[in-house]
């Protein structure tokens, strides 16, 4: 089966979000993420810059992929809407995510 | 006033957004409070649809108003089970990741984007009204 969110796994591995992650397809991501439990991943990139809304069912992924994947897995936020950042600040995760312009491997 | 019934079914999630968030762009430029509303929105909406209803399915009532003073009002109706998500307890968004839960996220940043959140039980029905002034 094709992905559709991760297009790179690995030690990083990346994730290319757009659109909206919402109620509906936010548990496709889930399953997509449950493939890399147990692998080893130091970093998770979501790439989000066309994604254009994040539910807290979206949310709920990011708390997820740190908790389940690793908490010594780095994740980061690239070039990331502000409408959307807003809603990770709103919950605290900003704390746990390196939320940046660009990624430099 | 607009107001919709519809089955409380994930499959009409989009449908019930589009009534919810029509137009909305025409008084409110501001991207980040329009997804801000469609969180909160969408929270209570699959919260219907996920938990309100056991057996057999039923609808939830959707009420949308904006008065000319500027106040966006929401109320979504259900006749599910009993649920009063203001009961909740808040999540604690400075906890370490490990600790975070993953329940009543939702509902903590609903109850923070929104300027008045009310739920009443009424005739056998869930009310929950929203009140945003934009």
């Amino acid at each position: 089966m094709s992905e559709k969110f991760i297009f790179q796994t690995g030690k990083i591995s990346k994730i290319n979000l757009s659109g909206k992650l919402d109620a509906v397809n936010a548990p496709l991501l889930m399953e997509e993420l449950k493939s890399l439990i147990g692998q080893d991943v130091d970093k998770i990139v979501f790439y989000a810059k066309d994604l254009e809304y994040i539910s807290s069912a979206g949310l709920r992924t990011i708390i997820f992929a740190k908790q389940k994947i690793g908490t010594e897995t780095s994740i980061y936020f690239i070039e990331a809407q502000e409408s959307v950042t807003d809603v990770i600040t709103m919950s605290g995760l900003d704390n746990f995510l390196y939320i940046q312009d660009s990624f430099d491997e | 006033m607009d107001k919709i019934t519809i089955q409380a079914v994930l499959e009409n999630l989009d449908d019930m957004m589009e009534f919810l968030l029509n137009d909305l762009s025409k008084i409110i430029s501001n991207k980040s409070l329009i997804n801000q509303i469609r969180l909160s929105c969408e929270e209570v909406l699959v919260n219907v649809i996920s938990y309100a209803y056991l057996e057999e399915k039923g609808n939830v009532e959707i009420i949308r108003d904006l008065s000319e003073e500027g106040m966006l009002f929401y109320q979504f109706i259900d006749e599910g089970v009993p649920y009063n998500p203001l009961l909740n307890t808040d999540p604690d968004i400075n906890a370490p990741i490990e600790d975070r839960g993953i329940g009543g996220l939702g509902v903590y940043l609903y109850k923070s984007i929104m300027d008045e959140v009310k739920y009443e039980r009424k005739d056998n029905k869930n009310i929950l009204t929203f009140i945003k002034k934009i």
